[in-house]
């Protein structure tokens, strides 16, 4: 080969070093991964959502089972719940690849590992999901849900083991009422939010838990939440003290100081799940975005595009994943970031 | 010969004189065809202050509301129907806010008397009014008119009417008021009131209600009782004129996420809810409309600007004037635009 041959080639090299570094100047710079952290476990599911390995039958991974054996262990002994443990493990279940899995109504006994997951209209029950991206499921029972970004549950959710790196959307209700010991762990390195009503829910999220009504909630270091117009959001719940939680915190993403969201577009959205799913109506879809001087109207799923339509070369790959009583969810491959919704 | 001469003087004087007389006298307009007439005719008024002097009339409006009046009476065969006062029974006024106002005759362009009571007044209206209550009035708006409580009125709009507690008196069929508009009514009670809507009429209980011209599509279950269709052949309300500016509402702009729901019986939107400790209803921030290919956000009162914050020069002259309930009502200096919200029946 002669000299002159690779020119082509360092060019590209070049040239795809600098569309790499350009595509993540909008990233944060992360340190690697600590051991005995969300963050190291996210990398392990990373690895194993880009690879086949986890199709193999009697796939295991001790170091995410010892993770989550420590976190839910940290909370059983410092909440008193000695009976608290995984739902469901590894050996229990078979894998399910995500086309397969995304035609079913119901998923059970599965494992599936992907980037996202987009069960919006299938019931999960004894399962394991892994994602390297957000995951999206309609009811999910008794199953263990690993996510780098946003879980969310359109319907509702008892006996599981939910962990998000960004943030935790409950459904109409988590667990039983009367039946306490039905309610799920939610851990998040961000945000939770309880939805209508939980039942005996255990939630850690350093950032804020947004909670309507619970019961017999227990409230990991974090107080429970202040009565809301007059009313206790929980009578019975109680705020206990994990030392050793093994969960650090979120990550700052650098464009979530530059983005304001100044109000919510309510549209025709299409709802998911066995209690209406398919159905139109109208709710919350799309955020107002004031960024660069301009202001920008990000739909929900949809990439974030000017008044003209044309992508927004600055915001390109993320979307607006999510949207609560009082946050805007954005999210984009490997990166999330979460906005207060502040009209003012 | 003297009286001859005398006589011819006296005929002569008195040939002058009816001369002179007929001179003041202003000749005889032609009647109004149609409500756009009886706006133009408003939007004259609203423009100068002609309408505060003593003795004020348009017969050519007057004439108008008999009309219509006269040709509902005549298909529902109600003879004393009529329009309820005149202007030679009212006084000019300026509104005043936070009082019952009686026997008033109120001119003006957009014309906010939501804390008003009105009674036996006539209000005429060059833009868009909000009222309180009002019993025994005329109102014409060339925009949209909305109002709490009404009774044995005649409501007439260019745009729609919206009324958010009743018209009429419950259990009494006879102090329903006369609603006519080129585009929409919507009540939520209706006790005998004539409704007259060319873009369609929604009433959630109507009550021994006649809807001219229309055909009822849902009587309302059992508070619909005694609702019926009346063909008035010759009512005197042309169709609502074809939008000027071709515009699609996208969504509405709020500062939460918190469901939309009426906020009845109060005006607006909001999260409804009159228990104590429920959510203190929110307002709207504006709309998302698509024009020409593009989105653009028209918050309420303020012009429509681009995405840099710069007016669009195809909209400059329009502004987000309401929302109500169904409709986005965008207005110039002289005339309206009704556009439907997103998920309305």
């Amino acid at each position: 080969m002669t000299h002159h041959c690779h020119w082509p080639l360092a060019l590209a090299v070049t040239l795809s070093a600098w569309l790499a570094a350009f595509a993540r100047a909008d990233d944060p710079k992360l340190s690697p991964p600590k051991k005995d952290t969300l963050e190291a476990v996210l990398e392990r599911i990373r690895e194993h959502a880009a690879g086949e390995a986890w199709k193999q039958p009697g796939f295991q991974d001790d170091e995410i089972e010892k993770w989550l054996d420590k976190l839910v262990g940290s909370i059983a002994k410092a909440s008193e719940i000695n009976d608290l443990k995984l739902p469901v493990r590894l050996k229990d279940v078979k894998p399910r690849e995500l086309l397969q899995a995304g035609r079913v109504s119901r998923l059970w006994d599965s494992l599936a590992v992907c980037h996202d997951g987009d069960w919006k209209d299938t019931g999960v029950e004894r399962s394991i999901i892994l994602a390297s991206g957000n995951v999206d499921v309609d009811v999910v029972r008794d199953s263990v849900i690993v996510a780098r970004g946003i879980i969310k549950i359109h319907g509702f959710s008892e006996g599981c083991v939910l962990v998000a790196g960004t943030m935790i959307i409950a459904g109409q209700f988590d667990g039983q009422p009367g039946r306490e010991e039905k309610g799920s762990i939610f851990v998040s390195r961000g945000w939770a939010d309880l939805g209508e009503t939980a039942h005996g829910t255990i939630v850690a999220a350093e950032k804020g838990i947004s909670a309507v009504r619970t019961e017999g909630a227990v409230f990991v270091n974090a107080p429970v939440p202040a009565p809301q117009r007059g009313f206790p959001v929980d009578s019975r719940g109680r705020s206990v003290r994990v030392t050793d939680l093994p969960l650090e915190s979120s990550p700052i993403h650098p464009l979530s100081t530059k983005i304001k969201v100044t109000g919510v577009m309510h549209g025709m959205v299409k709802s998911f799940g066995q209690r209406g799913g398919g159905r139109t109506a109208v709710g919350p879809a799309a955020a107002i975005l004031q960024f660069d001087g301009r202001r920008y109207i990000a739909d929900l799923g949809q990439p974030i595009v000017d008044e003209t339509g044309q992508p927004v070369a600055a915001l390109v790959n993320w979307k607006l994943h999510a949207i609560t009583d009082t946050l805007a969810i954005f999210s984009k491959p490997g990166a999330d970031f979460v906005l207060p919704i502040n009209a003012k | 010969m003297a009286n001859w001469k005398r006589l011819a003087l006296l005929l002569l004087c008195g040939a002058c004189s009816a001369a002179t007389a007929r001179a003041q006298q202003a000749p005889a307009a032609p009647p109004v065809a149609n409500l756009q007439g009886v706006l133009d005719r408003i939007h004259q008024h609203a423009g100068n202050d002609a309408w505060r002097n003593k003795g004020f009339e348009d017969q050519q409006i007057e004439g108008w509301l008999d009309r219509l009046a006269g040709s509902i009476a005549k298909a529902a065969k109600i003879p004393d129907l009529k329009v309820p006062v005149r202007l030679a029974e009212v006084q000019p006024a300026d509104p005043v806010p936070s009082r019952t106002i009686s026997q008033r005759l109120i001119v003006g362009k957009n014309l906010d008397l939501k804390d008003v009571r009105l009674q036996n007044s006539i209000v005429l209206a060059d833009g868009h009014v909000e009222i309180d209550r009002a019993e025994g009035c005329v109102i014409v708006a060339r925009g949209a008119v909305r109002l709490q409580v009404s009774a044995y009125c005649v409501i007439v709009s260019g745009l729609c009417v919206e009324g958010s507690m009743y018209d009429g008196r419950p259990n009494d069929a006879a102090n329903g008021s006369i609603i006519a508009a080129r585009g929409w009514v919507r009540l939520q009670s209706a006790y005998g009131s004539m409704i007259a809507a060319q873009e369609g009429a929604i009433v959630e209980s109507p009550r021994d209600a006649l809807f001219v011209n229309a055909t009822i599509a849902s009587s309302g279950g059992l508070a619909g009782g005694g609702a019926k269709s009346l063909k008035v052949p010759d009512l005197p309300l042309e169709p609502l004129p074809a939008n000027p500016v071709r515009l699609k509402v996208l969504g509405i702009v709020r500062p939460d996420t918190a469901p939309i729901v009426p906020a009845s019986p109060a005006f607006g939107r909001g999260r409804g809810g009159l228990l104590a400790g429920a959510p203190v209803p929110v307002a709207d921030l504006g709309i998302v409309i698509r024009y020409d290919g593009r989105r653009y956000i028209a918050a309420i009162g303020e012009p429509i600007l681009d995405e840099a914050g710069q007016v669009v020069e195809a909209l400059r002259d329009w502004k987000l004037a309401l929302l109500t309930d169904s409709l986005a009502i965008f207005s110039n200096s002289n005339s309206d635009l009704a556009v439907r919200l997103p998920g309305n029946r």
